[in-house]
This record gives structure tokens, C-alpha cells and sequence, in this order.
């Protein structure tokens, strides 16, 4: 695993897309921050660090998106066959499974790099932070960012060795990590319990709280938010995150090694 | 000891059956050329016997062991494969591809390793270009080297030769009978281009729709494509009268262009046989059974026989 994981990070740095990305994130952090410092057009103060200063959202959308990228490199089948035919069955389960730990270790990786640009970001503004969070509530507020991220990081790559399609991939990262195929399926069921002659929206209502894209608009808010139990459920977003997201992460992640490492590679 | 040893190796595929009840053995040393049309099964063998895809029916016993196939320790299977396409990074340079493998496989020193096989292929290590730049020659031996890392006992190649200039083939050829030569790799190549083939292999085995057809060594091809001679008379009905006297053991066949073909005689007793004869000859030539004419009928044999299936 330790080798299989040491390649794909010289794969991933030797390539020039990943390098597009930090472009990107440093781009889009700095150059707000460069445009109120310039311009002195920004808030005067920030309230806190997680819910207003450091701008976030769409980590998890980028995090599914890599994950993609990772395992549907254009000719990637063709390597992975070179490598696979090395490996014995044991080998090549581990393979499989090693796909989805990279992927979900490009998105920590993603989240903490995120997380410092924005912090410097935040010093070149020269906005100042009005009560900033102890640095356990950034952690965990950052760590339930990447348990929020993860199960769309797993997911995605479980479909692309299904699939093996980028298109497909692709498709299916940007809309489960926008929370528009949970929305869907949900509706859905909604649907179906409706015409079975049960109350439209009363199965929306009832999983709501757990699903993860609505754990991820919690988190959205801060950390204050996201450790508050001031809910129906009387638990916090982190815990549900733990719950939720979590399990299914490991569920994924070893469906993905048991069951597509026993189909035909190509 | 047998490397590989296939036993009713089937692959369906939803309704097409792609390798049919196949039992082929190769031995360690050899250099097996495996022939067939294009969608013969030939890949699909290559895939079942190095795992990458799974037999509907049937086995592949890899190095004498049914159970591990003869892995390592470390759970590396011995096996280096090329199969269909040379599969490279094309984003990468030819280096990184063959160090991200070299890591995966665990080795130490893989900047080294990487360096000695990109010289072995004939390729630059300090050509910083990516492999999407390079010629398909140039992507078919980076696909070569990648198959070579790990040192491999066995190596599966999937059409090698295609797309490489004629020195190019000739480098990798020549780089194949070393390894084999040098290092004991057993070699299973399938190609197209039987000349190549004919060149390095030691032993054969036809496949046609799925089923082997034939398996035979280097001197058993050239036994059976046998040589012959070709003479061509001033009269020929006279001189096939006398040539027929004078030489009870040989076989007769006139071409359309009037020539004799003489099998089961050498050169030198139809000369003879026509000077005593008194036979007027315009040419005398010893010449080969065509061996791509001698695997096209093999492939051919074998989708006669399976057209009942």
C-alpha cells in the first residue's frame, strides 16, 4: 500500500494538472483579498475564521473532481494494466483499495492547502478577525470538512472503475458533491411514497439531517455551527458527520476492493 | 518445468465466446510466437494468463503452482505484460512513467532502474519530453520497458513489433533473444508480422476463433514448410517424363508459368538427375514454403473446423 501510495503521489506531482489546480485555489483565494487591500472595499472586520473569513465551499466539489482525474487519466487503463499484471490477487485488491486512500489523502491535502492559502490570503487583505476559534474548533471544523468530503471522493472513484468513463466520472463527482443526485434520489423516494399513498416530503424530512450534503451546508456555516446541538436531533453536525460519513466512506472504499477488483480489467 | 500450462482456458463474453477449451503449455526457456487473426483470442488469452481478466471455465497454472502462480513473497506475480496498447502516462516523460511503476512495485533506486531499462529499449533517459510527444515506436518500446520492470521470469507481449521502424524492431528483437538467452525469460509474443516472429520464436502455437489449431517448434515449421525446387525446362512434358524416371522418390507439381516444383529431393539430385537425363534447364532454384502461406492455412483450418459451433 505504502508503495502503491508513494507512486501515485510522484504520478500526481509529476503531472501538470495538479499544479493547475494550486494555481487555481491560490488565484481565487488571492486575488479577492489582493482586490480589498487594494481597493479597501472590503468588510471592515471578519466575525470568526470558519464561517466568514476563510471562504471554502466548493472543496468538496474539487476534491471529487481530483479524485476523478486520478483514477480516469486518459491512459491510465493501459498503466494500470502494466501495473496490475505485477501484481498476484492479493496485489491487486490492495490496488483497488490504495485508489480510493490516495484519493481521499488528495483531499486532506487539497483542505489543508486550502486552509493555509486562505489564511495567508487573509493576512494580505489586512482584514482583521474579530474573535477568531480556538485552534481545536478549526481542526475539527477542517477535519469534518474532509469526513463531509470523503464520502463523494470514494464514491466517485468506486464509479470510475465501475465505469471507466471520464465523462461518466466526471458527471457523477460534480452533481453528488453538489448534493444534486442525494436531492434527486430523495425526491424520488419522496415520489414513490406518495403514489404508495404515504405524505409527500415525510421521508425527505426524516433522512434531512443525515444526508451529507446537508452535514456539508452545516459545516459551511463554521465551527460554531457545527459543533452546536441546538437541533431536533439533539447532535451535532460533527457527530452526524462521524456517523454518516464515516461508515459509508469504509463501505465504499471496500466495495471498491473486494467487489470491482474481481471484474476484468480490461 | 512448463510456465505456463492452460487447462480448457475458456472466455465468454455475454454471447461471444472469445477462447474456447484452449490447453497450451509453455515451457521455461521458450520464446512462444502465439499466431492468429485479429479477434482470434489471442489478447484474451494473454489477459486470463497474467490475471488481468478471468476465465469463464478452465484454469491458467502459472510456474508449476495452481494456487499463487508462482508469486513472490512480496505478492508480485513474475509476470511482465504488454497487452494491446503500450500503457503509458502520455502526460508524463518516459522516465516517470517507468519510476511511478518502479515505486509501486516497491524497488529501491528506481531513478536507476528506470535509466538501465530506457537504455536497454533504446530510449533517451534525459529526454524531458512528454510521452504524449513521441512516435507510436517510440510509446511501443517505453511499453516494453514497463513490462521489463520487476525483472520478470515471464514476459507477455501483445503485438511488440507494431509500429516500429525496421531498426527499432530489429533493437527489440535482438533485445528479446538477449533476455531470453541471457537471463532465462520465457517470452510469449503474439504478432502479426511472422517474419519478426519466425526470427525468435522457438515454438508456436496457432489459434484460431478461440481454439488452438496447432502448436509446433521452430524445426517442426521449417520441416513442415520444407524446401523445394523450382526448374524450369526448354520442354517440359519431355523432360517431366525423364525427370519422373530418374527421380522415383520426388514429388512433381507444374506452376501455371510452365516451372517444376520438386519436393522431396535436394538441389543437387535434380541437377544431377537432369544432366544424365540429357533435360535442357533454363533455371534451377531451391526455394522455401512460404511460412505466412503455412500459418494462413492453420488459421483457416481452424475456422473450417469451427463453423459448426
Amino acid at each position: 500500500m505504502i508503495a502503491l501510495l508513494r507512486s501515485d503521489a510522484y504520478r500526481v506531482l509529476h503531472s501538470r494538472w495538479i499544479w493547475g489546480v494550486v494555481a487555481i485555489v491560490t488565484f481565487l483565494l488571492f486575488a479577492p483579498a489582493l482586490m480589498m487591500r487594494w481597493t479597501s472595499m472590503g468588510p471592515v472586520f471578519y466575525d470568526d475564521l470558519t464561517s466568514s473569513a476563510l471562504a471554502m465551499t466548493g472543496v468538496q466539489m474539487l476534491a471529487a473532481a481530483m479524485a476523478c482525474i486520478v483514477c480516469c487519466d486518459r491512459t491510465d487503463i493501459g498503466f494500470s494494466r502494466s501495473i496490475l499484471s505485477s501484481f498476484c490477487e492479493r496485489g491487486r485488491t490492495v490496488w483497488f483499495a490504495e485508489k480510493c486512500v490516495f484519493s481521499l489523502a488528495l483531499a486532506a491535502v487539497l483542505i489543508v492547502f486550502t486552509f493555509v492559502v486562505g489564511l495567508l490570503a487573509l493576512l494580505v487583505s489586512g482584514v482583521p478577525v474579530a474573535n477568531p476559534e480556538p485552534a481545536w474548533q478549526v481542526a475539527a471544523w477542517l477535519g469534518c470538512m474532509w469526513l463531509c468530503a470523503a464520502p463523494y471522493v470514494a464514491l466517485t472513484v468506486l464509479v470510475a472503475h465501475l465505469t471507466r468513463s471520464e465523462g461518466v466520472t466526471i458527471g457523477f463527482a460534480v452533481l453528488s458533491s453538489g448534493g444534486l443526485l442525494e436531492g434527486g434520489i430523495v425526491i424520488g423516494i419522496d415520489a414513490l411514497c406518495y403514489l404508495a399513498g404515504g405524505h409527500f416530503l415525510d421521508f425527505s424530512s426524516a433522512v434531512a439531517p443525515w444526508l451529507p450534503s446537508q452535514i456539508a451546508g452545516i459545516v459551511g456555516q463554521g465551527a460554531a455551527a457545527l459543533l452546536s446541538t441546538d437541533n431536533a436531533e439533539h447532535l451535532s453536525a460533527a457527530v452526524r458527520a462521524l456517523v454518516v460519513c464515516l461508515p459509508l466512506t469504509v463501505a465504499v472504499t471496500a466495495a471498491d476492493a473486494l467487489l470491482v477488483s474481481r471484474r476484468d480489467v480490461a | 518445468m512448463n510456465v505456463i500450462e492452460t487447462h480448457g482456458l475458456t472466455k465468454r463474453y455475454r454471447r461471444k465466446l472469445a477462447v474456447d477449451n484452449l490447453d497450451m503449455t509453455v515451457a521455461a526457456g521458450d520464446i512462444y510466437g502465439f499466431v492468429g487473426k485479429n479477434g482470434s483470442g489471442k489478447s484474451t488469452t494473454m489477459k486470463m494468463i497474467c490475471g488481468l481478466a478471468r476465465p469463464t471455465a478452465g484454469e491458467a497454472v502459472l510456474f508449476g503452482d495452481p494456487q499463487n502462480g508462482g508469486a513472490t513473497p512480496q505478492g508480485f506475480s513474475r509476470i511482465g505484460a504488454l497487452i494491446e496498447s503500450p500503457g503509458v502516462l502520455a502526460s508524463l516523460t518516459a522516465r516517470d512513467n517507468l519510476v511511478a511503476k518502479a515505486l509501486a512495485l516497491g524497488m529501491t533506486h528506481a531513478g536507476q532502474v528506470a535509466d538501465d531499462l530506457l537504455g536497454l529499449v533504446g530510449l533517451d533517459p534525459t529526454d524531458h519530453r512528454r510521452v504524449k510527444a513521441y512516435s507510436l515506436g517510440m510509446k511501443q518500446r517505453l511499453g516494453l520497458a514497463l513490462a521489463l520492470l520487476g525483472s520478470p521470469d515471464l514476459l507477455l507481449l501483445d503485438e511488440p513489433f507494431n509500429g516500429l521502424d525496421p531498426e527499432a524492431t530489429r533493437a527489440v528483437r535482438l533485445a528479446l533473444v538477449r533476455l531470453n538467452h541471457e537471463h532465462g525469460v520465457t517470452i510469449m509474443i503474439s504478432s502479426h508480422v511472422l517474419d519478426q516472429l519466425d526470427r525468435v520464436a522457438t515454438r508456436f502455437g496457432v489459434i484460431s476463433d478461440g481454439r488452438l489449431t496447432a502448436e509446433f517448434t521452430d524445426e517442426e515449421l521449417h520441416e513442415r514448410c520444407g524446401s523445394s525446387v523450382r526448374v524450369r525446362l526448354a520442354q517440359p512434358e519431355r523432360g517431366l517424363a525423364l525427370l519422373e524416371q530418374a527421380l522415383p522418390r520426388a514429388a512433381f507439381r507444374a506452376e501455371p508459368d510452365g516451372a517444376l516444383v520438386v519436393t522431396g529431393v535436394a538441389l543437387e539430385e535434380v541437377s544431377a538427375a537432369c544432366f544424365s537425363t540429357g533435360v535442357e534447364v533454363r533455371e534451377l532454384t531451391q526455394q522455401e514454403r512460404d511460412i505466412e502461406e503455412y500459418f494462413v492455412e492453420l488459421m483457416g483450418a481452424g475456422e473450417k473446423d469451427g463453423g459448426a459451433r
